[in-house]
């Protein structure tokens, strides 16, 4: 295949992949302010970031603009995680691929609202995987997590980070030295299964 | 919904597979406090790497890819291009592939870094521009202006820019530039390195004199039949250095070197790079209010401790 047409295909896979993880991506706000995104998991359940789950109550915004009510079910500030039950969500449950089989340099993706603009794609490379001491020792450093050479921006946070299989391989959660930190998505999963007690779970 | 054929995954795998295959020559040197930067194992047993991020002399060492830590030396440092030298035992790790071909605007090009035992890491951009040589604002000549989008996060200066085939391409510098990453091309690594090995430094060519740049005035310029208005005026000579050997003296205005106009020190700077010491320049200069010459052997530059 010559280069052009490559790229020309390359283009069009990110295309459909951002269509498809627009599709179970949401927006939550906390009263009527913008607090970031979230994931869709399972049929009424959104997991995202503890920092943007910080009012019980969340209103979450659909990818087709409709808004549902929201009631946290558990929050992890440590790791930053939160799970949300949303009646009436209804939403396709989005894939979660393996972080563990990133390398650097790898091209990841991320969908958010970054500073308002809702379901904007971040592109990015995986700039680290593993431990580092360039992060703040206070708690973040204890923890695993995606180091990505990615611009995002506040309202990103909880979103996810997709592969260029189009699966969720982590979420988009603070930025450090410039670095975008995502939590890998096994222990995103992990986490949310431990909530419900079953892996994924049933719509109810 | 992974598939291998795709060609975004393939793109990606490509990008991950030149990382991975260039990283096999980048160390993490520990020559500062708190914070390593990074170096390329430039020629067996020799890393270069900036010379900014080099605080000590002493004690230094390196991480090697795999994880093991060995002790280095200094073998040179040029703070007017941003590198440095270090030497290591030779035949612990393989020389990366560098790039011959100048580097193209548009170009897409990854960063390399390593900081520790953790593995490598890597930023991705485009080549921004592509000019000819140019000096820093340390006064080091660089072979060509290779500048990119990239994001430059801490510990990744001293380490390479690497093309998508894994080609080296320069090394990264944080302190050359506010706003893109310069990098400082192979060309200018290799022949500092050549300077560094033979000597332990660069030598630079000296005049011995303080210039400043003045313009006279139209009447002044006619009465004086000069060619151009800008000219440099000696504020101090150093008394043991080459132009007060040639007869240099203060207030002289320095209109000419070897037949070329000056206009700022910049044009006379350009005439002093490493090869110009022991060669002669000929300055036109404007002294009392006429028209003057002399030759002047260029000296050496004295090196500053560092």
């Amino acid at each position: 295949m010559s280069l052009p047409a490559a790229m020309e295909r390359a283009e069009r896979e990110v295309e459909a992949l951002a269509l498809g993880v627009r599709r179970s991506t949401v927006e939550l706000q906390a009263g009527s302010r913008a607090a970031g995104a979230g994931v869709a998991w399972g049929g009424d359940l959104v997991i995202t970031n503890a920092h943007v789950a910080l009012r019980d109550r969340l209103t979450v915004v659909r990818p087709d603009g409709e808004t549902r009510a929201g009631r946290v079910l558990s929050r992890d500030p440590g790791r930053d995680l939160a799970l949300v039950l949303v009646p009436r969500l209804d939403l396709d449950p989005i894939s979660f691929g393996k972080s563990e089989r990133l390398r650097p340099g790898m091209m990841v993706f991320a969908l958010g609202h970054p500073l308002g603009v809702v379901g904007a794609l971040s592109t990015g490379v995986v700039h680290a995987v593993g431990a580092s001491f360039l992060l703040p020792a206070y708690g973040p450093r204890q923890h695993r997590w995606l180091q990505l050479d990615m611009a995002v921006a506040p309202g990103n946070s909880g979103g996810p980070v997709l592969d260029t299989g189009g699966e969720v391989v982590g979420l988009t959660t603070m930025i450090v030295h410039g670095l975008t930190l995502a939590v890998p998505s096994e222990e995103a999963l992990r986490w949310a299964a431990r909530r419900v007690g079953s892996c994924p779970p049933s719509t109810s | 919904m992974s598939t291998s054929n795709s060609s975004l995954a393939a793109l990606s795998e490509a990008l991950a597979e030149a990382v991975d295959r260039a990283a096999r020559s980048v160390v993490a040197v520990h020559a500062r406090p708190r914070l390593p930067s990074t170096g390329v194992h430039w020629r067996d047993g020799l890393v270069v790497t900036t010379d900014a991020t080099v605080r000590r002399t002493d004690g230094i060492t390196l991480s090697l890819p795999g994880g093991r830590t060995v002790e280095a030396t200094l073998a040179g440092r040029d703070p007017a291009t941003d590198l440095a030298a270090l030497r290591m035992a030779p035949g612990q790790l393989p020389v990366p592939e560098f790039m011959s071909a100048p580097a193209r605007p548009g170009q897409l090009v990854l960063a390399l870094g390593r900081l520790d035992d953790s593995g490598p890491r890597s930023s991705f951009g485009a080549v921004s521009s592509v000019g000819g040589s140019w000096r820093t604002w340390k006064g080091g000549e660089l072979d060509s202006r290779l500048q990119s989008d990239l994001a430059l996060y801490p510990g990744l200066g001293g380490g390479p820019l690497i093309d998508a085939s894994a080609r080296v391409l320069g090394i990264n510098s944080g302190g050359l530039s506010r706003s893109l990453t310069t990098t400082i091309p192979c060309r200018t690594v290799d022949r500092v390195l050549d300077s560094l090995l033979a000597k332990g430094y660069v030598a630079r060519g000296y005049l011995g004199a303080a210039l400043q740049a003045v313009r006279f005035s139209e009447s002044a310029g006619q009465r004086l039949g000069l060619s151009h208005r800008g000219g440099l005026v000696v504020l101090d000579v150093d008394p043991d250095g080459p132009a007060a050997r040639g007869g240099l003296l203060l207030g002289d205005v320095v209109i000419a070197a070897d037949d070329r106009p000056l206009e700022g020190s910049e044009d006379l700077l350009r005439r002093l790079g490493p090869e110009s010491v022991g060669t002669k320049i000929h300055l036109d200069l404007v002294r009392g209010g006429a028209r003057n010459s002399m030759d002047i052997m260029v000296g050496e530059r004295p090196q500053r401790p560092s």
